[in-house]
């Protein structure tokens, strides 16, 4: 692994009286794949916000591509490709599947620019990377949960960024469509060498695909490889449930979460 | 008939109907996709407060129009960022109270003055030189920041903090847009009024709404609708001696009831969210 990407440095943020995280010290290199879970409330959002300089530390720097994001945010956030929760997207307000990717360069086009043949043809590739091009002159409203979450998908890749923060991606979706865009991002990491951090409340998604899992909860509770994360006691404190971690037939470990409070 | 370019007062009419109709339109686009609708009300009161502020004082009433939104729009603001209220609630807030000032006003000033309440439901026919002036400036600005700042201005319409983790800055553009609102309201005030300003924000945007997925053929429907309902209750106050704001809110609101008739978006020619699914499950895809 290369130097460090995102280095998290004593980072505490709040909001107001309200600490969100707490003394986080952690480094992620290059094309690293991170998952990070954690139950509602946890930081887990409010780190991303902090990586992209949008929510501020009160103790602690956060160093993204070697620079305090304090100092740097815009020239850090157009290396960053964000795809926020769903529901804070609307999807009602005009436009076709080609407008809302082309959302994704305007930063880096500068304002009182127009899009031209070059930005229009970038559009296309990365529809075609998420298997959405036949649905490029859709309007957005039109598409299906999983379809958006493609497009939103395509949205954050279609300024090249070397970093990709996807907050919980496969929220109201279907298992089989979640599961196919967990394919496909980890797809895209292998291909664009990508770093990507990705949130999800299913830790079924990241085993045998992530490099390492990082447990949020205000603090950073453990940090390392997917099987160090797999442990029935560390994961009933995730969800506050028992949960037991099974051998499917094929060897791979499933995490079943029981109605039982763990 | 009557030749509009032998009377100075009617060109000037037809030209504020013009201008006003497209400028008032623009703005509301964006208002109400984000969901604002109800600021240009809030802005209209202030501005209205203002107007009341001038006219007992003896300053000049559409400057006071002009500070009275401004500072309300930014209360606004303020009020909803660090008091953690919704917009609404914010604006409802600053409605009422400029409302009250503008009536504390009257009550202050001595007898009657026809002039507010020329203010208060607008009457085109009544536009001077001076008002032309005011309302050319303004469309230029208005109309240059909107073409210059489309995409960003869409892109925040769509998701501001996702334009801002992108490294756009939001919050400044959408700042002057507000303020670039504020001064439409302003000098559209003499023309159709406190009350129904709001109208002429709100009316030709949604009917706009209801024939297009595009946001810039939405743009062109809203200012057509908009030049169209002006001018038409321009003319119909002038003939049929109707009161020109309330006018112009009735054929807006013929005009709503036109487009949502043949909306496209309430025929069922796309896939419904249900049907897409079960597409992309036999297709593949997400």
């Amino acid at each position: 692994m290369s130097s460090p990407l995102i280095q998290l440095q004593n980072v505490t943020m709040a909001y107001g009286d309200r600490i969100a995280l707490e003394t986080i010290d952690a480094g992620i290199s290059e094309n690293e794949f991170i998952g990070i879970i954690g139950p509602n409330g946890s930081g887990k959002t409010t780190l991303f916000l902090g990586i992209l300089g949008l929510h501020p530390t009160i103790q602690g720097d956060i160093m993204v591509f070697g620079k305090s994001v304090k100092f740097a945010p815009k020239e850090i956030r157009q290396k960053i490709g964000y795809l926020p929760q769903r529901e804070s997207l609307d999807p009602t307000v005009p436009g076709l599947v080609e407008d809302i990717v082309m959302m994704g360069l305007y930063s880096n086009l500068g304002m009182f620019r127009r899009p031209g043949q070059r930005e229009r043809q970038r559009v296309r590739e990365v529809l075609e990377m998420v298997e959405m091009l036949p649905y490029i002159k859709e309007p957005i409203g039109h598409l299906s949960g999983g379809q958006q979450q493609r497009i939103f998908l395509a949205r954050a890749l279609v300024s090249n960024p070397r970093l990709l923060l996807l907050d919980e991606p496969t929220t109201a979706i279907d298992p089989g469509t979640q599961a196919r865009l967990i394919e496909l991002i980890t797809r895209l990491q292998q291909n664009l060498d990508l770093t990507i951090l990705l949130i999800t409340h299913d830790v079924n998604h990241l085993i045998s695909r992530v490099h390492r899992v990082m447990y949020l909860n205000k603090r950073l509770h453990a940090f390392g490889p997917t099987e160090e994360i797999l442990k029935e006691k560390l994961l009933a404190r995730v969800y506050g449930q028992t949960v037991h971690v099974i051998q499917l037939e094929d060897g791979q470990p499933c995490v079943v979460v029981s109605d039982k409070h763990g | 008939m009557v030749d509009f370019f032998h009377y100075d007062f009617l060109l000037r009419s037809l030209i504020a109907a013009i201008l006003v109709g497209s400028l008032a339109s623009s703005v509301g686009v964006f208002l109400v996709l984000r969901g604002l609708s109800f600021i240009g009300a809030g802005i209209a009161h202030a501005a209205f407060a203002g107007v009341t502020f001038g006219f007992l004082t003896g300053l000049n009433p559409l400057l006071m129009a002009f500070l009275f939104s401004l500072v309300s729009t930014g209360l606004i603001d303020l009020v909803r960022r660090y008091g953690e209220l919704k917009y609404d609630a914010a604006i409802g807030m600053f409605f009422s109270l400029t409302m009250a000032l503008a009536i504390i006003f009257i009550g202050l000033m001595e007898g009657y003055n026809a002039e507010i309440m020329g203010y208060l439901f607008g009457n085109i026919l009544s536009i001077t030189l001076l008002d032309i002036y005011a309302i050319i400036a303004v469309a230029m600005l208005a109309f240059g920041f909107i073409a210059g700042l489309f995409k960003e201005l869409h892109f925040i319409t769509f998701d501001e903090e996702l334009a801002r983790a992108s490294g756009l800055p939001a919050t400044p553009i959408f700042s002057v847009f507000l303020l670039i609102t504020a001064l439409t309201i302003v000098v559209s005030l003499k023309a159709v009024g406190v009350i129904l300003v709001f109208a002429l924000i709100v009316i030709p945007a949604a009917a706009a709404y209801q024939l297009t997925h595009r946001l810039g053929v939405m743009m062109t429907w809203a200012i057509v609708f908009g030049i169209a309902s002006t001018l038409s209750g321009m003319l119909m106050s002038y003939y049929l001696d109707l009161p020109s704001g309330a006018t112009i809110v009735v054929i807006n609101s013929l005009i709503f009831g036109a487009a949502w008739c043949v909306s496209p978006k309430k025929k069922k020619c796309h896939p419904s969210a249900m049907e897409a699914d079960q597409r992309e499950r036999m297709e593949g895809t997400a």
